[in-house]
């Protein structure tokens, strides 16, 4: 059975996130980069710098005047969000949807991913007061370990989905995964990620995401990372059908006690999922 | 939308919150009637009228799905049971009250008073609601405003490092330039002092240089004299001819080092220009005669009188343009013009013109040809011969005398070479002979051997006038025999 570093490292041969997509993350991070250096390093490729503008320019971020420039949209968005567009930007590619997608699908990873994205974000930002931009790359991230699988052992991956699907509603994916594929997305997606140099509580929360045996105090990225995916399962927008992993205990504490203020957050979910529409939908350049 | 978020929340309490909250409300509005709630999904909330018979409850709540205000209905038992559909809340509300229990369709006051009630009870819990999302715009704001803040200070580091670094890089700009202006100059005087090194030793050569070279030409026109075969006297021929040419070479060479040298200096004399000119045109009559070329000289009839200036130089100038000319034309004209431009009391302006019908020089080779050893192409070398210094030293001589030399020409028509100097005028005589010529040319007269083998060589190259050498012409001056070389 590979290890999660085998898989890694043989799918690190077939795809990998842009270059220039690792160099902004790495920037995002550091103290002395500026707007001009995101702009030298953005400009070496030219789809992405149109990308990036059209995506700055759209409703999900309400700008009031258009941002012609990367540089411009350092200095309006800031180097964190500008970060997030181009990892949402790099990892479009890796979730292009294949022929047959029954028990698993790419797509519907790929709208998983970006609800829990938004979701997160929304969390952050309404029940935490904080803008939450590493919870949504984290929210953008948390499933790569899936593609990877899909990628080298997809009928291994199918076997899961399936056993998942059948198994009573306290077995944890992940555990499924352990057992038939000998390793699983969390781990594989915590390799990819810190190879990736995102930020250390983007990867841990990868590395955890589907674990509640330890408390993260809120608002940390793990714990809004697992509100979100939680709500995402509940809405119709999950992984496998509507599988849901149960919330760890102190969560779902957390969510009875804000039942109302969730309820007020979940209902402004469409309108935000619309605005970011551009952000995740492919098709959308057609 | 509605369902999917209650499955968010399903685990979690019962679903049922909602309508609990405004059965309390409610309840606070009319303490007075009792209130039940009965949800789609089968909730029931507050405690349900005793005596009300399941079927006809059932027979109230589709009642009410359909109407849109509030049904009323005579119980059994002579109360009232009034019902309304809260499409909201997914519910239906039933009110039995024992002292108010009166059709609602007759009694408006008290339909009135239900309806408000139960907007009322409505309103607060929107309100409730309300609060909640306006605390979350608040919070979102205070995200808005803290991402503002914190955009500032980014953008005040940037601009910060920014600067930082375009100081540095400036200050790294200056000091790169300074490096290379500093290096550029010290490379600049070494070559400028190579270069007068080497100016220097070539003007101080002069008398090396030409002492053997007229030493051989002379012991060679000498044994020319001598009895001699035929295969002989053709070596000894070859031998003066090669010679003859080496040391034009020379005194170009050496004219150029004096010159830029800056130890060449005018020596300003009263001349006749008539003269002048009618000494050039002698000494290219008969080879443009050989080249078929016809040769003229003009000078303006305003121009009168004697003027003040270096003749031998105006001479040097005026033959070395005009046997370039001859040089690159054949079958065609050559002619020497001179004019007056401008004319006070004491100095005139004259324009010197030489132009010919040769081949011409292309635009962009016109500059390059007053550079030393250049001519217009690479070709012309080796067409036509010449070492190319003989423009060089002409443009160095007029700009001696404060003029410079223009030039206009036509590929395949012709060039005239011109100068403008001015010259001062005189009433003095003019030297019949130059002293100039003597002391500047390289007179033979330094040691007693020299000057036996120089005597015969002028005698002879006199008597023989028919194919004098064009630059190499001897004189006869202030007593002293000696060879000018033009």
């Amino acid at each position: 059975m590979p290890s999660a570093q085998d898989l890694v490292d043989k799918f690190t041969d077939i795809k990998t996130l842009p270059h220039v997509a690792i160099r902004v993350t790495q920037m995002a991070g550091s103290d002395t980069a500026t707007m001009q250096d995101f702009e030298q390093v953005i400009k070496l490729d030219p789809v992405l710098v149109i990308r990036l503008l059209r995506l700055v320019n759209s409703p999900y971020f309400g700008l009031s005047s258009q941002v012609e420039s990367i540089a411009k949209a350092v200095v309006f968005i800031g180097m964190k969000h500008l970060r997030n567009i181009v990892a949402v930007e790099g990892l479009r590619n890796f979730f292009t949807a294949k022929e047959k997608e029954a028990e698993f699908s790419r797509k519907n990873l790929w709208v998983h991913s970006a609800t829990v994205a938004i979701l997160a974000q929304m969390i952050s930002r309404r029940i935490f007061g904080e803008d939450g931009e590493d919870v949504f790359l984290a929210g953008i991230i948390h499933d790569i370990g899936l593609i990877v699988e899909d990628q080298l052992v997809g009928e291994s991956l199918r076997r899961v989905c399936t056993t998942y699907l059948a198994a009573g509603q306290q077995e944890i994916m992940t555990d499924i995964e352990d057992n038939i594929i000998g390793t699983n997305h969390a781990k594989v997606g915590r390799l990819l990620a810190a190879s990736w140099h995102l930020p250390e509580e983007v990867v841990e929360a990868i590395r955890f995401h589907h674990r509640g045996d330890r408390e993260y105090p809120l608002p940390s990225v793990i714990g809004i990372l697992q509100l979100a995916e939680f709500m995402a399962c509940k809405m119709n927008y999950g992984v496998v059908n509507d599988r849901c992993d149960p919330l760890p205990p102190y969560l779902n504490t957390h969510l009875k006690n804000r039942m109302a203020e969730y309820k007020v957050l979940l209902k402004a979910l469409p309108a935000e999922m619309a605005k970011a529409r551009e952000l995740y939908d492919a098709d959308q350049e057609k | 939308m509605d369902d999917l978020i209650a499955n968010v929340f399903a685990g979690l309490a019962d679903g049922d919150e909602e309508l609990r909250d405004l059965h309390a409300v409610l309840q606070e509005i009319l303490p007075e009637a009792s209130l039940v709630l009965y949800g789609d999904n089968g909730a029931v909330v507050g405690a349900p009228a005793p005596r009300l018979a399941a079927d006809l409850l059932d027979v109230v709540r589709s009642q009410a799905l359909e109407a849109e205000s509030f049904i009323s209905m005579l119980l059994p038992d002579d109360g009232w049971l009034h019902a309304l559909r809260l499409q909201d809340y997914q519910a239906v509300l039933l009110i039995q009250s024992g002292e108010l229990g009166e059709d609602l369709a007759r009694n408006s006051h008290l339909a009135l008073l239900y309806d408000n009630s139960v907007r009322l009870a409505l309103l607060r819990c929107q309100y409730q609601q309300s609060v909640i999302e306006n605390e979350q715009l608040s919070r979102r704001m205070e995200v808005v405003s803290s991402k503002h803040t914190r955009l500032l200070d980014d953008n005040h580091r940037q601009f910060l490092l920014i600067r930082e670094k375009e100081k540095e890089y400036a200050k790294k700009l200056e000091s790169e330039i300074a490096r290379q202006t500093k290096q550029l100059r010290d490379a600049n005087t070494s070559l400028e002092e190579a270069s007068r090194l080497k100016s220097d030793f070539l003007a101080n050569m002069s008398h090396e240089l030409r002492t053997p070279m007229n030493a051989i030409i002379g012991f060679s026109g000498l044994l020319a004299e001598t009895e001699l075969t035929g295969e002989q006297r053709e070596f000894v021929e070859t031998i003066g001819r090669a010679s003859a040419s080496l040391l034009v070479l020379i005194n170009d060479i050496l004219d150029l080092a004096k010159i830029e040298a800056g130890k060449l200096e005018l020596d300003p004399r009263p001349f006749q220009l008539a003269g002048l000119l009618k000494g050039v045109e002698a000494m290219f009559r008969s080879q443009a005669a050989r080249k078929g070329n016809r040769f003229s000289c003009r000078i303006d009839p305003a121009i009168t009188g004697n003027f003040i200036g270096d003749e031998n130089r105006i001479r040097q100038i005026l033959v070395n343009l005009a046997g370039n000319a001859m040089k690159f034309t054949c079958k065609g004209d050559i002619g020497i013009r001179v004019e007056k431009v401008r004319e006070d009391e004491r100095s005139m302006d004259l324009r010197f013109a030489v132009s010919d019908t040769g081949i011409g020089i292309p635009v962009e080779r016109q500059k390059a040809i007053f550079e030393k050893f250049t001519q217009a192409d690479g070709s012309t070398t080796r067409k036509y011969g010449g070492t190319g210094l003989g423009l060089a030293i002409t443009s160095q001589l007029v700009s001696l005398m404060n003029s410079e030399i223009e030039l206009a020409s036509i590929p395949g028509q012709g060039s005239t070479f011109g100068f403008v100097i001015s010259l001062a005028k005189t009433t003095e005589e003019a030297d019949s002979m130059p002293a100039a010529l003597a002391a500047e040319s390289a007179v033979l007269a330094d040691s007693a051997p020299e000057r036996t083998m120089a005597q015969p060589v002028q005698e002879e190259v006199s008597a023989d006038r028919k194919s004098p050498p064009t630059d190499c012409r001897p004189w006869k001056c202030c007593g002293t025999t000696g060879m000018i070389l033009c």
